[in-house]
């Protein structure tokens, strides 16, 4: 237990930082976790209004784009060594300019940390405990978080990698649906126009959101050369798991069925049956709190590393009076309306930031590149 | 030592969700709720009013499980449960709802909208049974049967065992739903009460979500084969031409029962103006029965016997497809095939609706005796 130099633990520590590295192969977990969660659970009907029966088509075509994401986003972290988003930030743009673009990205992994915690509390609403109430189960959530950030970013790795190995058998779960599973009704295969296939890989981006978190990771990484490939590798995972989901709701229900189910991914848990459990989506809804807390713990871990720096206190002074803020604001979420109103305003600004941005910004660091060496010169 | 706190610390925050899992919320004690395993609804008397029939399951500590029915009179089924509870000691869950039953004149005036109330409770399964009751929906679950002691386990019971063994075709929420919304139309079975005994009927085919018309036993299983195949079905098949087979008796019908029947089915669409679906069925089966003694050590007699078989089967399924094509139903789900081969286009279900009056049927089955029993 206590050699230093063995590379596939969670805590082996070497210089460069020292005990607050974590191995590249770790960056896997990460990246899946975040990106496992609410929208996994019910992004079927999302896609398949807009491209009907070539949904999972579409699925593939976001996961592509993401891909491509992700490496332009090592290419810009290659060039600082070893910064995270808020220093480049503040390098690129100033302390000032740096600073407005840190607030604006720290409210958005607030309010995507809000939408989390939110939806899972909505969805133990509907499935075990109507009568439950929101702030309750917010406060327990939230208190974990509290406990899991406090622990630092190799606790949260860990907690990432414990709960995606304990609930990594989920997925052959999906044998129960295929049985009842219509095949014909994916044919004809490319009946959608290519415009609308890319116009539902947008809708996309809430599911696939949450690879920003790599920005923010990054510098903690012990073998940075080898955190794109893993990075990679959780994606891909991420991607093949979407596009079999997807696959196999469009299969198992029907066009009207798919419209109208809010979690499409937990109704088809519905029909298992186990002579120790009759109905299933109970452990699975209250399993799905694994997937949940990881990724509610990563978003807020690398919002109140914001909060430090763009403040300069340390960052455990500012986590209890941000989980407070997310805390309260997520109590005036009461409907599902307004949440609807939250989750459609977080996908609409995380397709930029998610995507978009990481194009800007890479953009952004070749030209001020290309203008120190012309000034240089 | 810092790797040992922090692996520490890891498992101590899935401990803490464990903990959080098993929450303090408002338990349900079993001895204080009543378990819905068995709804029936019927056509009230007023316009629009529906009476429900709730079979209610209560574990008593002492005494073995008691079944109590409760009748209530409301606009939806939602209403209905509500004065179900109103009438009850216990309060009513839905939870293990297991068969939804449907009088014959509520089927025909339409059930979507209960469907839909069944399918948006998240605590009701999406594999609850369905069917439609030939008579009364009262006098089936009230009726004092000496053998069953419980109705709506025996119901449950009495589909599982059916559909498993590929008497009936399932006849969940899910499939009801699944025709329903695809280019195809619902089938329920009938089941009816004879006396002390519950027995199914047959097949009730719906336009949409309205019961049209019913199926015998023998159509179900031939729609049954075309539909779904057979792994190992049973098939009961009448030959009213029995010249070339040597009979000892002069009779002008014979009964067989085919068993272990597995199927290979090829449905194709052929052309798409004039929509012409090609249906090739081979069919592997073990004769079980016959109504009249056959000499079956002979090939010839077996081969005859098949191409009877075959025939027989044909004939039964253009004369089927040909009365929906009259009522204008596709219980056959031939639009998803039609659907599935037009590429480009958007076909919904009033342009099949259309079209399938029209189509034709080239159909082919090839029947294939492989056993005839030990003895002959």
């Amino acid at each position: 237990m206590s050699n230093p130099t063995s590379s596939v633990q969670i805590g082996s520590s070497k210089p460069l930082g020292g005990p607050f590295l974590f191995s590249a192969f770790l960056m896997m977990f990460i990246v899946h976790d975040i990106q496992t969660g609410i929208g996994l659970a019910g992004f079927q009907k999302i896609i398949f209004a807009v491209t009907g029966h070539d949904a999972w088509i579409s699925v593939i075509v976001a996961g592509l784009f993401a891909h491509l994401i992700v490496w332009i986003m090592f290419r810009t972290l290659y060039k600082f060594d070893s910064k995270d988003l808020f220093e480049i930030h503040q390098e690129l743009l100033g302390k000032i300019a740096g600073n407005t673009l840190n607030v604006i990205y720290i409210m958005y992994l607030f309010s995507t940390s809000l939408a989390i915690l939110r939806n899972y509390v909505e969805m133990v609403q509907v499935w075990l405990f109507p009568e439950l109430q929101t702030w309750g189960l917010e406060l327990i959530l939230l208190g974990i978080s509290l406990y899991a950030i406090k622990g630092g970013v190799r606790t949260i790795v860990g907690m990432s990698l414990i709960f995606i190995v304990i609930t990594f058998w989920m997925n052959f779960l999906l044998a129960y649906p295929i049985q009842f599973a219509t095949f014909n009704n994916i044919l004809p295969i490319m009946n959608t126009s290519l415009p609308v296939i890319i116009n539902g890989a947008t809708k996309m981006s809430f599911t696939l959101l949450g690879f920003e978190i790599i920005y923010f990771v990054y510098p903690y990484v012990k073998e940075k050369k080898k955190a794109q490939i893993f990075s990679q590798f959780g994606l891909l995972y991420t991607n093949i798991q979407l596009t079999l989901i997807m696959l196999v709701s469009v299969t198992f229900f029907s066009p009207g069925e798919l419209l109208r189910t809010d979690w499409a991914t937990f109704t088809m848990l519905k029909i298992i049956k186990m002579p120790i459990i009759e109905r299933f989506e109970f452990f699975g809804v209250s399993l799905w709190m694994l997937i949940i807390l990881p990724n509610l713990v990563l978003y807020l871990w690398a919002a109140t590393k914001g909060c430090k720096r763009v403040l300069g206190y340390q960052q455990k002074k500012v986590i209890i009076p941000c989980l407070g803020i997310v805390y309260v604001c997520s109590l005036f979420f009461e409907s599902r309306t307004s949440m609807d109103l939250l989750n459609d305003t977080i996908s609409q600004v995380g397709k930029y930031v998610a995507f978009v941005y990481p194009l800007i910004l890479y953009a952004l660091v070749k030209g001020k590149e290309l203008w120190l060496k012309r000034r240089a010169s | 030592m810092l790797r040992k706190m922090i692996l520490v610390r890891a498992l101590a925050v899935l401990l803490l969700v464990s903990i959080v899992l098993t929450g303090c919320l408002r338990t349900k004690i079993l001895e204080r709720i009543g378990l819905i395993v068995a709804v029936g609804y019927e056509k009230g008397e007023k316009e629009n009013e529906i009476n429900g029939y709730t079979v209610v399951e209560q574990v008593e500590p002492k005494s073995k499980t008691n079944v109590q029915i409760i009748a209530s009179k409301a606009f939806t089924s939602k209403g209905l449960r509500d004065e179900a509870n109103r009438k009850s000691a216990k309060l009513l869950k839905s939870g293990q709802l297991r068969v939804a039953l449907y009088g014959q004149s509520l089927a025909e005036k339409g059930i979507i909208s209960i469907m839909d109330t069944l399918y948006r409770d998240v605590s009701i399964s999406n594999m609850v049974y369905l069917a439609v009751v030939k008579g009364d929906v009262k006098d089936l679950l009230e009726h004092k049967y000496p053998h069953i002691n419980d109705i709506g386990s025996f119901l449950y019971d009495m589909f599982e065992q059916n559909i498993h063994s590929e008497e009936i075709m399932p006849c969940t929420l899910h499939d009801f739903l699944n025709s329903y919304f695809m280019l195809a139309d619902p089938l329920l079975p009938i089941i009816q009460r004879e006396d002390n005994q519950i027995v199914i009927k047959g097949l009730a085919a719906f336009k949409n979500d309205k019961m049209v018309t019913t199926f015998t036993s023998e159509e179900a299983s031939v729609i049954h084969m075309v539909k779904s195949g057979f792994k190992s079905g049973l098939m009961e098949i009448t030959i009213d031409d029995v010249s070339g087979l040597p009979l000892k008796s002069k009779t002008k019908q014979l009964h067989l029962v085919v068993d272990d029947a597995t199927t290979f089915r090829k449905i194709k669409l052929v052309s798409k103006e004039e929509p012409r679906f090609s249906i090739k069925i081979k069919m592997k089966q073990k004769l079980q029965e016959i109504s009249l003694p056959i000499e079956m050590d002979d090939m010839e007699v077996i081969k005859e016997l098949e191409k009877k078989i075959n025939e027989r089967l044909e004939y039964r399924l253009q004369k089927l497809i040909k009365e929906c094509q009259q009522l204008g139903i596709d219980p056959f789900g031939f639009g998803e095939i039609y659907r599935a081969g037009s590429r480009g286009e958007t076909i919904l279900i009033e342009d099949w609706r259309e079209l399938f009056p029209k189509a034709k049927f080239d159909i082919e089955i090839d029947c294939h005796i492989t056993r005839a029993g030990e003895v002959d």
